[in-house]
């Protein structure tokens, strides 16, 4: 494998593009749960090589912030990881808009895992359909309750040499909750969403 | 006489996207902006009697070129195409005057519906 894996500025277009639109759909999904206006912002992309992935993939505001992270694996024609990244008082939050109160922390987790559910399988599914890519899920699971990011990200490592790290938030305007979507996937998927990219390109 | 088309997005590749989906046989004369600005600019040179406007750009978004058309009294027949596919998105383009919400990915077979539906083709 090359030890220079990387996208040209056309693909990286194109990418951007094609994540977009997989994003406002997870948007559009969210909204439609919650009741509530989702903000979205431009998603970010990047190949980083192991060695540089605290550093690469730290740069989140919120790192020495208190974090809910679930994890959530996907295979078929792309796999990887995506991990969501929640603030402490993201599942009161949810649990307020659902008309719950007093939730214990397991229900609120529960919460977690079901927003984590729409918003991977929204993306993905968005993402793979442009590309004719079928991904299937494994049930989500909370991976890390009540630590940093910085300190969930110095021990949870991939073991890929390269991989293609995609982020994405979600807000919402009247509230403080602000989740970060990152996924994670490994050099064969990065190869392959390369040929997708360029099969797309193609048909231009 | 072409109708003169500005196509609005921040991303080339979507712009060619939408251009790869306009109906062959409409006879139009296609500028393109990559933000609010140059498609404000555009518009005051009589490139967009017809506007296909992205919402997400940075610089300026779609919205606030919607805004602006207004306050300028800028005449154009304003079109979004959008991965901002929320309803309330969609409710508060059409209250600013847009024409028409398209979802992106675009269809040539969507687009053509929406230009027969405003009798633009």
């Amino acid at each position: 494998m090359s030890s220079h894996i990387t996208y040209n500025s056309i693909q990286k277009d194109t990418l951007q593009e094609l994540l977009n639109i997989a994003m406002g759909q997870a948007a559009d999904s969210l909204a439609r749960a919650l009741g509530e206006y989702v903000q979205i912002t431009i998603p970010s992309s990047d190949i980083i090589k192991a060695e540089n992935f605290s550093n690469a993939v730290g740069h989140i505001d919120r790192q020495d912030k208190m974090i809910t992270a679930v994890r959530q694996a996907f295979f078929g024609d792309l796999q990887g990881d995506a991990v969501t990244v929640y603030g402490a008082q993201d599942g009161q939050q949810i649990a307020d808009l659902m008309g719950y109160d007093e939730l214990e922390e397991v229900e609120e987790h529960e919460l977690l895992l079901d927003v984590t559910n729409v918003l991977v399988g929204a993306c993905m599914t968005g993402f793979g359909k442009q590309i004719d890519a079928s991904i299937g899920y494994s049930p989500p699971k909370i991976m890390a309750n009540n630590i940093s990011l910085r300190t969930l990200l110095s021990r949870e490592k991939p073991s890929w040499e390269h991989s293609l790290v995609i982020k994405i938030n979600f807000g919402l305007a009247e509230r403080s909750f602000l989740c970060e979507l990152i996924f994670f996937m490994p050099e064969s998927s990065i190869e392959k969403v390369r040929n997708a990219i360029e099969l797309f390109l193609e048909s231009l | 006489m072409p109708i003169p088309l500005l196509v609005v997005d921040d991303s080339t590749i979507s712009r060619k996207m939408v251009i790869k989906s306009i109906p062959p046989a409409w006879d139009v004369d296609i500028s393109q902006a990559s933000n609010g600005f140059e498609a404000l600019e555009a518009c005051r040179q009589g490139k967009a009697h017809v506007m296909f406007l992205d919402l997400t750009m940075p610089e300026m978004d779609g919205i606030e070129v919607l805004k602006k058309l207004k306050e300028e009294h800028l005449n154009s027949l304003v079109i979004v195409i959008s991965a901002d596919i929320q309803p309330k998105s969609q409710e508060l383009v059409e209250s600013l005057g847009a024409l028409a919400f398209i979802k992106k990915p675009i269809n040539s077979k969507e687009l053509e519906n929406v230009l027969q539906t405003q009798g633009l083709i």
